[in-house]
């Protein structure tokens, strides 16, 4: 995906600095080409909306602004319009450019198109490391994609802003989804171990982020000293290798 | 020219160049106490961060400091270096020795008093502890107890002299102080190293201004405290450098201590400022630590008082296993391979020893001979040590090592039970580095001292808990370690928001 995603990223660049003029244009404004429309792959909407849907009219993703408001919400909670977009679009085997949607300017501003606002001004290196953790949030088997399942996008954890390479999630701001430390310890009681519990241990208030990774490999920090400590812990395991086709 | 000579000189020009500019932007001449150099530094026009007490640390002292200061009234700040609350306090027992509280009255459980206690401490310490300390710490530490059950600790166990506050170990003490810090809406800024004492070397007294700090995002802050710096910092037991330099013969010693929490950074910065200490030398070793095949973890003396013996390769008990831990560990390494083995039975037995399964730091057998072969003694020779044992125990008389005389200071012999009913337990221990005794020099403010003078304070630079020197003399008994914590914690608390803002 990446080579071809590149091509494709860098050439909309090109394109659209070439189209915005110098007329101060922020950014790219709307698809290249038919290629580079939802209409290349779904050639009717229908397939892939659910039966009930009303029906769409339109070639990107303006059809579907119109009812799903764009937004990021500062709370913590699922937005399923945005993960359901998403999921299937940003995975590694996807191939589909984020500008097919998104707008952006380098360092600058990063928005929708046709649309008001910007969320953020990932630079060239910012971007990639973007789509990088949209591909594990779409289909690795780590955290990420464990919330993408629950609808829960970049905004679930990350707040407002658009995230960027050095961002940290508070502990709050997991607690505000998943209880307190004391609910999370009753879920990993263990009957065999009544007083070793990764949620209550002698590592008080410990930051969740130091055992729950989300864009890599989970791996409890209890490890470090106890050896033998066995809890499981959801998405520990490395992502699968996929066997080249 | 020596390196020291030559460092000194750089010093002394580096101080002549500071000098310079602080006399040109006429504040005071402050200069940073770092781990490895000191020098001299403009006066910082602004300062990322002002508070009133800035309290180093979040163990038992650093909490409990924090909780007294905003109790008087001051505004706190709490830096602490891990991703974790609590330090070393979170992994100990938090079985601590406490006389005379309140608590104990109205449960009606019968006391020793603060003299018993006192004179105890000063005995276990080969009476080089500083008396004053020591009376103010048996003076105090009933306050402790009913401290902490305002805070609603329960102290679920109570006795003459030692007490269980909740029933979750150091990590409960640790709970019960952090939910009121937090209650009383102080911050802890977590992930957040100290990297510098700043400080004014040519006040006099001395002076201290604040910290240089790198925050969880790699971000260097200079943060003042207004009324005082408290350094409730631990001890050094996680640094293998330090623990050779103060004691060589400590050299390769695996450590109880979480790694990379009490690594004695800024008591050095302290004593780089000028500050006096006490007890240096005395490094605590744990008798009972298991440090094999990669695996390390302490075991508790818990282990010990709730019953376990300890025998060598040979099958023999060697020691009163309830002894001061000085003269158990010395007793071990006096051993073939310096390491005993203790021996439990499913009837003297203590409920961490499930834990320690998990581990993998226990060997069990239904049977005293298939225990003896899986630890490599010879049965016979291991199965007439403990009926041995087990007819003492009945006797209620050790003649071979008077169990539990010592602890109970020549009033009597102590013996939890008969090691007699299957499974047995067999646990490999070797000492291990445990408890820096000694410290910093406070007086009973808190208040950090100069040692040039002996008698001169460092001005507003406070210190509790481990850091300090001056309770323990050359031995900390079992047990005193979070009352010294909590008392001297909240002593620095105290004095310290009493300070004048400036």
């Amino acid at each position: 995906m990446k080579k071809t995603g590149m091509v494709a990223a860098v050439s909309l660049v090109v394109f659209c600095v070439a189209a915005a003029g110098l007329g101060g244009g922020v950014g790219w404004a709307a698809p290249a080409s038919a290629k580079l429309s939802c209409t290349a792959c779904h050639a009717d909407f229908k397939s892939v909306l659910p039966k009930d849907h009303a029906p769409v009219k339109g070639s990107d993703i303006t059809a579907c602004l119109a009812c799903h408001t764009p937004g990021n919400p500062e709370k913590a909670a699922p937005n399923p319009f945005a993960a359901r977009i998403h999921r299937p679009h940003t995975g590694a085997k996807a191939k589909v450019d984020c500008l097919l949607c998104h707008t952006w300017t380098a360092g600058k501003t990063f928005g929708l198109v046709k649309q008001k606002g910007s969320w953020g001004s990932p630079s060239r290196q910012g971007m990639e490391s973007l789509k990088k953790a949209m591909a594990s949030w779409s289909d690795s088997s780590f955290l990420d994609a464990l919330h993408g399942k629950r609808n829960v996008t970049c905004s679930g954890c990350h707040a407002k802003r658009l995230p960027v390479a050095e961002d940290t999630v508070e502990n709050d701001r997991c607690l505000s989804c998943h209880g307190s430390y004391e609910k999370l310890a009753l879920k990993t009681a263990s009957a065999e171990f009544p007083k070793r519990n990764p949620h209550q241990s002698h590592l008080v208030a410990l930051d969740c982020t130091k055992c729950h990774a989300a864009h890599g490999e989970s791996k409890s920090y209890c490890l470090q000293c106890h050896s033998n400590f066995g809890a499981k812990i959801p998405g520990g395991k490395a992502a699968p290798q996929e066997a080249p086709k | 020219m020596s390196q020291e000579e030559m460092s000194r000189k750089d010093l002394t020009r580096r101080v002549f160049i500071g000098a310079a500019a602080g006399i040109g932007a006429g504040a005071a001449l402050l200069m940073e106490f770092g781990v490895k150099e000191a020098k001299a530094v403009v006066p910082p026009k602004k300062w990322d961060k002002e508070v009133g007490v800035l309290i180093v640390g979040t163990g038992a002292s650093g909490l409990s400091a924090a909780i007294e200061a905003k109790n008087a009234g001051a505004d706190v700040l709490i830096l602490e270096k891990m991703p974790f609350v609590g330090g070393n306090t979170g992994v100990s027992t938090a079985g601590m020795n406490a006389v005379q509280s309140k608590l104990q009255k109205e449960r009606g459980v019968k006391s020793w008093t603060v003299e018993e206690f006192y004179e105890w401490t000063r005995m276990g310490g080969d009476y080089k502890n500083t008396p004053e300390q020591v009376r103010v710490f048996a003076n105090k530490s009933g306050e402790v107890i009913d401290f902490l059950a305002g805070l609603g600790a329960p102290f679920h166990r109570l006795t003459y002299r030692s007490q269980e506050v909740t029933d979750k170990w150091g990590a409960g003490l640790v709970e019960l102080l952090v939910k009121r810090v937090r209650q009383l809406k102080i911050p802890i800024l977590m992930e957040t190293r100290v990297t510098a004492l700043i400080a004014d070397p040519t006040a006099l007294p001395k002076k201290v201004f604040g910290l240089k700090v790198t925050d969880k995002k790699g971000k260097t802050l200079l943060i003042r405290a207004k009324k005082a710096v408290v350094l409730a910092t631990g001890g050094f037991g996680a640094n293998p450098d330090l623990v050779e330099r103060y004691d060589p013969t400590l050299k390769g010693y695996a450590t109880t201590n979480i790694p990379g929490v009490s690594t004695g950074e800024c008591q050095m910065m302290a004593q780089s400022l000028g500050a006096d200490i006490d007890g240096i030398n005395y490094i605590q070793i744990h008798p009972t630590v298991y440090a094999f095949d990669g695996k390390r973890g302490l075991i508790t003396e818990n282990v010990r008082t709730t019953g376990a013996i300890l025998v060598n390769q040979d099958g023999d008990r060697f020691v009163d296993e309830e002894h001061r831990r000085d003269e158990v560990a010395q007793t071990i390494l006096k051993q073939k391979g310096k390491y005993a083995y203790l021996i439990l039975s499913k009837n003297v037995y203590h409920e961490k020893i499930t834990e320690y399964i998990q581990d993998g730091f226990v060997l069990q057998a239904e049977t005293l001979e298939e225990l003896a072969q899986k630890i490599g003694i010879d049965p016979a020779k291991f199965r007439q040590t403990i009926e041995k044992y087990n007819g003492y125990v009945e006797a209620k008389n050790d003649p071979d090592f008077k169990r539990g005389l010592y602890r109970e200071m020549g009033k009597r012999q102590v013996f939890p039970g008969k090691i007699e009913k299957p499974p047995f337990f067999a646990l490999k221990v070797t000492p291990g580095i445990h408890h820096t005794c000694g410290g910093l020099r406070i007086n009973g403010k808190g208040q950090v001292m100069d040692a040039l003078e002996g008698k001169v304070i460092i001005q507003k630079l406070y210190a509790a808990g481990e850091v300090i020197g001056g309770t323990h003399g050359t031995n900390r008994m079992g047990g005193n370690a979070i009352t010294d914590c909590i008392i001297f914690g909240r002593i620095t608390g105290t004095n310290a928001a009493a300070e004048k803002e400036g």
